[in-house]
């Protein structure tokens, strides 16, 4: 390899970066201390290089434990005054009331100085990249998690639309609810209708949600379909929800709503009676009559003609023979060793001009597939 | 009886493969004492059917290959004198013998083959001022190739109408083709042994004769020979000018003899009218001379068989 001064300050950089290997700290700089069952709220963890720790990487996924769901909202990584800080926004939701304590780990990964000189001389016979990981016990965050019984926590509304309210028999109902906001709607647990008589075709709930400091925020849609043949009442839908501004728990309910089901439709429904008096519709009539009788004439026509076309003789030499006896002799005459078993049952009488004839037909057919 | 039929089909299996129509021809030649005339290109087993056949049957055989050359006295043998005894002395030719394989016939020219025409039809020879008889049975199995016109003799019609049979040979199934090659290559062809002697071919011939020929078939057979001579007769009249000569009632005498032999193979004890048209072509081929104008449009003389039995009534 030829060297150059730029390569020459990047390999001593580099050697002087791996062997005054970089320090670094982790701190939480945000953090509720009191929050309800549901409540969500951002834990924010700092981590602080002493440099610009340009080879390490920083591995953090929070996971949910005992007590609590974890949910990363976002991530920050810039050098500031030549030092690295990286901050990460975790959403923190307790999931029991009592003292939750928030314990998460994180991994930090060096890329090795083999590693870099692998790759910046482009050895091919080592392995290129290479690490040495180290786990790291972040701070551990305590929360007071009051109880809280509600289906859902934060600032939801709810609503309930139905497309008719009078239907035929067997005619379906859609029934939308709708459930939006922003809080912990992950936790929501879809409806499930059930009515004496009335038969249910509902989805699975459609969630779209995006994560963010609030908690989950978006809309949750589930969708009835139901049919009936008698009328019945679809019961009201009921929500309580622990709202995080007022620290108060309400109850969404939506009304009742009756649904008429008349009789279903019968063929009479579907037909308009016809109009016999009208003689603009008898000519109608008349017409369309005419056009069927000439289709029957028509497709008779092609009937007869098809019956009738001039046919291809057939080639076969025994076609015209009327007798047993002049077919064995036809045969016989013919000399071909394939036909000694028939000329044989035709003189015993064993076989009749039609079956022998249909057997030629058939060793005919052979022969051509054997070719 | 049937049983030795099919014992000198074995035989000759181990040497030939397929070509039973030729096989069959043969064998009624031998049951009905009848000159058969073998035609057939080169490579077709002509020669050693004839030669499997008489290995079989256990009788005289001799082989004479025709040539441009041969004189009469090289077939039927000639005076020759006898310098020690002072005196002329008979030598025999190779015709007196039980089987006679005349093979390329038609490469000898014409006074020798009519040599041939005393011994095919009297079945005795005359050296000089002395008539001899020949051996009994005495056959004549004659092979000649169609395709050469150089350097051969068109066979005259009285030589021709003694052969009772002209048998055409084709080829081989492709299958029976392979069997042959591998035969050949591998040598593996067994020795067949004579399965027939004179006496149980004389029994094999007295029990051809005793076949049963209805008298409804005889006429038929009868019909069918004339009409070669007066097509019109079975409303044929577009074909009579494409027969100068019918078939002599030389035809008839060998089809009542040879649709015996024909039931006499397919085991049966009666004739029927297939028996007649599987032989017939055998029998008429070499016996109807074609006019001109028949040859001019390339009228096959077996199609005009064939015509001449689709129009006779079947009995």
């Amino acid at each position: 390899m030829r060297l150059n001064l730029g390569k020459i300050g990047l390999l001593w950089l580099l050697i002087v970066g791996s062997l005054d290997a970089a320090q670094y700290a982790w701190s939480v700089l945000k953090a509720p201390t009191e929050l309800h069952v549901g409540e969500g709220a951002v834990v924010r963890y700092q981590c602080l290089f002493d440099s610009s720790a340009g080879d390490y990487t920083v591995v953090f996924k929070p996971t949910a434990s005992q007590g609590y769901t974890a949910s990363m909202v976002t991530q920050n990584d810039h050098v500031s005054g030549g030092k690295r800080v990286l901050q990460f926004d975790v959403l923190i939701t307790p999931t029991v009331a009592g003292v939750v304590t928030v314990n998460l780990d994180a991994m930090i990964r060096h890329t090795t100085f083999a590693s870099i000189e692998d790759a910046s001389i482009g050895r091919d016979n080592v392995r290129k990249y290479d690490f040495n990981d180290e786990k790291v016990i972040l701070p551990a965050v305590k929360i007071t998690a009051l109880a809280n019984t509600a289906d859902l926590s934060g600032e939801i509304t709810f609503a309930v639309q139905v497309d008719k309210i009078k239907v035929r028999s067997h005619e379906p109902v859609h029934v939308s609810l709708y459930v939006r906001g922003s809080g912990n709607l992950d936790q929501f647990v879809p409806y499930d209708l059930n009515i004496s008589g009335v038969k249910d075709f509902s989805e699975p709930a459609y969630k779209d949600l995006s994560l963010s400091e609030d908690g989950y925020e978006g809309e949750i849609r589930q969708e009835f379909a139901l049919v009936a043949e008698k009328s019945y009442v679809i019961p009201p839908f009921s929500l309580s929800v622990f709202d995080t501004n007022t620290h108060k728990t309400k109850i969404l309910r939506s009304r009742a709503i009756a649904i008429e089901v008349e009789k279903g439709y019968v063929r009479g429904n579907l037909l308009d009676t016809p109009d016999l008096s009208d003689k603009k519709s008898w000519k109608r009539y008349g017409v369309y009559a005419l056009f069927l009788l000439l289709g029957v004439v028509l497709a008779e026509g092609i009937r007869w003609l098809w019956r009738h076309r001039p046919r291809k003789k057939s080639n076969v030499f025994w076609d015209s023979v009327v007798t047993t006896k002049e077919l064995s002799v036809l045969l016989s005459l013919k000399g071909a060793p394939q036909y000694w078993e028939i000329i044989q049952m035709l003189d015993e009488g064993s076989i009749t001009l039609n079956e022998a004839k249909k057997k030629l037909r058939s060793l005919m057919r052979d022969n051509e597939e054997k070719r | 009886m049937i049983k030795i039929i099919d014992a000198i089909r074995t035989e000759m299996a181990k040497v030939v493969v397929g070509q039973e129509k030729m096989i069959d021809g043969l064998l009624i030649g031998l049951l009905c004492e009848g000159h058969i005339l073998i035609e057939g290109i080169p490579g077709l087993a002509k020669t050693t059917t004839v030669k499997a056949l008489a290995q079989t049957l256990g009788l005289d055989f001799k082989r004479v290959q025709f040539t441009p050359d041969l004189l009469p006295s090289d077939i039927l043998g000639a005076e020759v004198y006898d310098p020690q005894n002072n005196q002329f002395k008979i030598k025999k030719g190779p015709i007196f013998t039980n089987l006679l394989l005349a093979d390329e016939i038609n490469r000898a020219p014409a006074k020798v083959q009519s040599a041939l025409l005393e011994a095919m039809q009297e079945r005795q020879v005359t050296l000089s001022d002395e008539s001899f008889e020949l051996a009994s049975p005495f056959l004549v199995m004659a092979t000649q190739n169609p395709i050469e016109n150089e350097g051969v003799y068109p066979l005259p019609e009285a030589q021709l109408d003694r052969f009772m049979l002209k048998i055409k040979v084709g080829y081989n199934s492709a299958q029976e083709e392979l069997l042959i090659a591998r035969r050949i290559a591998s040598k593996s062809a067994e020795p067949i042994r004579a399965v027939v002697n004179a006496d149980m071919l004389y029994q094999l011939q007295e029990a051809v004769k005793a076949v049963h020929v209805d008298e409804e078939v005889e006429r038929y057979m009868i019909t069918l020979v004339r009409a070669t001579r007066e097509p019109e007769t079975v409303g044929l009249e577009s074909i009579q000018r494409y027969i100068q000569f019918g078939a002599s009632p030389r035809v008839s005498i060998d089809m009542f003899k040879a649709v015996r032999a024909v039931a006499f193979l397919k085991g049966k004890q009666f004739v029927t009218p297939s028996d007649i048209a599987s032989i017939v072509k055998d029998l008429m081929r070499h016996r109807i001379v074609l006019s001109y104008e028949a040859e001019a449009e390339g009228i096959d003389v077996d199609t005009l068989i064939e015509q001449i039995i689709t129009a006779v009534p079947v009995p």
